[in-house]
Formats: structure tokens, sequence, C-alpha cells
């Protein structure tokens, strides 16, 4: 099934039957690295992230029925995972009483201790930087950044224009050299 | 002095977060275990089960109730049948009784059970041998 394209897979998930499983686990091998690391980046924590991506791919499976397929399977779930990681944060938020914002700043500030961060100071410093951005312009950075991803795509996932994206990230590169370059002349 | 960061800098791209050993081959496993059709198809199947024998052991409740009740009206009408019948002879008797003079010949319980089984005692036996 490897060279199957994601819109022959999931016709084949939606016959369900014997192989709709065996489908949809070529879904997951194809997509739930690449998701998780989209999620991490938001979320920040190990444990979050693998709640928010098993949550993502239950969903995916059972509205699979509802991809329409006017964009692609692959855009269509970067945007539910986004979407699942964002409604993760707002209900920690709701909990904890404090601003998304601020509960990444502070989950960000402890990466030094997380067992599962291999960054060194300057990547850790990054991390900070980034999380001082509000989340919406925090997903854009990343997406850009790290995955160097295309304005279209991004446009696609999360159904904005790609000028406003062009403009979000311009921001997000100038608030982040300030940062880092603040936090260089106080150390 | 500081020198400024080149957030260019392709070391900083690289993905600084990590993952747990062998995590992304339980992660698949666990998310194809929650969306297991075999767990939900037993549960519907066993709604459906569950279902039929309610609705099978209604019915049965239902008709053995019914028989019950009916068997019940029989046996009672014919209890009731004979109860009435019985008086109606015993107050026969009783006039008979009360007209003729006499008494039963039956007057207690061990002349009804000699009578009932036929008894006959070896007196009578022996008469009955030598006429």
């Amino acid at each position: 099934m490897k060279n199957i394209s994601d819109e022959e897979i999931i016709k084949l998930i939606l016959k369900n039957n014997r192989k709709s499983q065996k489908a949809f686990a070529v879904i997951l091998d194809r997509y739930s690295e690449r998701l998780y690391w989209h999620v991490r980046k938001i979320v920040i924590s190990h444990d979050d992230a693998d709640d928010v991506v098993q949550n993502t791919f239950i969903k995916v499976f059972r509205s699979l029925h509802l991809f329409r397929g006017d964009s692609r399977f692959y855009t269509w779930l970067y945007r539910i995972g986004t979407n699942e990681a964002l409604s993760f944060l707002q209900k920690k938020k709701q909990h904890q009483s404090e601003d998304i914002d601020d509960h990444i700043v502070a989950l960000a500030g402890t990466l030094q201790s997380d067992e599962y961060f291999d960054g060194d100071d300057i990547q850790q410093k990054l991390q900070q930087a980034i999380a001082q951005l509000p989340h919406k312009q925090r997903v854009v950075f990343n997406m850009k950044y790290f995955d160097d991803m295309k304005y279209t795509d991004m446009a696609e996932i999360l159904e904005t224009s790609v000028g406003a994206l062009k403009a979000s990230y311009h921001h997000a590169v100038k608030k982040i050299e300030a940062y880092i370059q603040n936090e260089g002349s106080e150390n | 002095m500081s020198t400024k960061q080149n957030i260019n800098d392709p070391h900083l791209k690289q993905n600084p977060f990590a993952a747990p050993p062998n995590y992304f081959e339980g992660l698949q496993n666990d998310v194809l275990a929650q969306v297991s059709p075999a767990k939900s198809k037993v549960r519907f199947l066993n709604a459906h089960v569950v279902r039929y024998a309610a609705a099978v052991l209604l019915v049965a409740i239902g008709s053995l109730w019914l028989f019950t009740y009916e068997s019940t009206s029989q046996q009672d009408m014919l209890a009731n049948a004979l109860a009435v019948h019985i008086d109606a002879y015993d107050v026969e008797m009783l006039e008979y009784y009360a007209e003729t003079g006499t008494e039963s010949e039956l007057a207690d319980e061990a002349d009804l059970y000699l009578v009932n089984s036929a008894y006959v005692s070896d007196d009578v036996l022996l008469d009955l041998e030598n006429e």
C-alpha cells in the first residue's frame, strides 16, 4: 500500500471491512511522526502532545466520511491536529486559570529539566523566545521556521490568506530576534 | 560585548525535542486499538442480543402468566362446582335423615375407610366359605 495515494487509502478505510484497519495503519505510518512534532511544538510537553495526537487520529478516523476532498488529506489532518492542540491549551487555561501564552512561557522555562528536550542553551533560548509570541503567531512561526512549509499549504491548514501568513511570520521573526538580542545583552 | 545571534543558523532550525524510545510504534498501536471495529461490533451485537433476549423473555413471561391465569381459573371453577355439588348432596342427605329418623350407616372415618378399600374381614370370608 506504500505507493497508494492518501485518497485511495481513505476509500479503502471507508469500505469498513477487514482491510480498513490495515489501511488506517498506513495513514498512521505516514503521518503520526510528522503530526506529533507539529503538535509537540505547540503544546511543548510530550505527555500533552501524546494526548492531542491520539485524539486527533481518533477524530480523523471517525469523521473520515466527512472529508470531501476539497483540500488535500494532509492539510485536513494538520488542521484538525492544530485545532486540537489549541483547544487543549484553551482547556488547560480554564483549569489552571492562567493565560494560554503564560502557560507556554512557564513550560518553555522548564525545558532544561525536560527529559525529552535535547536542545542546547541557544536552542532553549529560541524556544523561550517563541513562547513569548501570541499562540497563533507561534504556530505560523513553527510551521515556516522548523518545517519549511509552503505558505499555500499553511493557508489551507490555518484557513488564512498567504499575505496574512507572510506578515505574521515577518512580525514573529522580528520579535524573536529582539528577544534573543535582549537576553544576550543581559547575560 | 554580545554577538548578534543569527536565527537563520541551520543548527537552530533543528528539532530540539525528543520522544521516548519506540514511542511512535506504541502510538500507532494505541490509536489502532482505540479505533478497532471489533470493540464497537461486539458492543453492537451484544446490544441486539440483549434486545432480542429481553423481547423473548417478555413474551414468555406474558404467555406463562396468561396460561397460569386461565388454568387457575378453570381449576377454581371446577373446585367451586364440586363444592356446590357436595354441599347439595349433604343437604339432601340431612333432609332424608331428618324425614326418616335414621342415621348414616357410615358413622365414622373407620367405617368409611373399610367401605372405600373394599375391606372384608376374615370372619366374613369364613362365613362365605361355609355357606
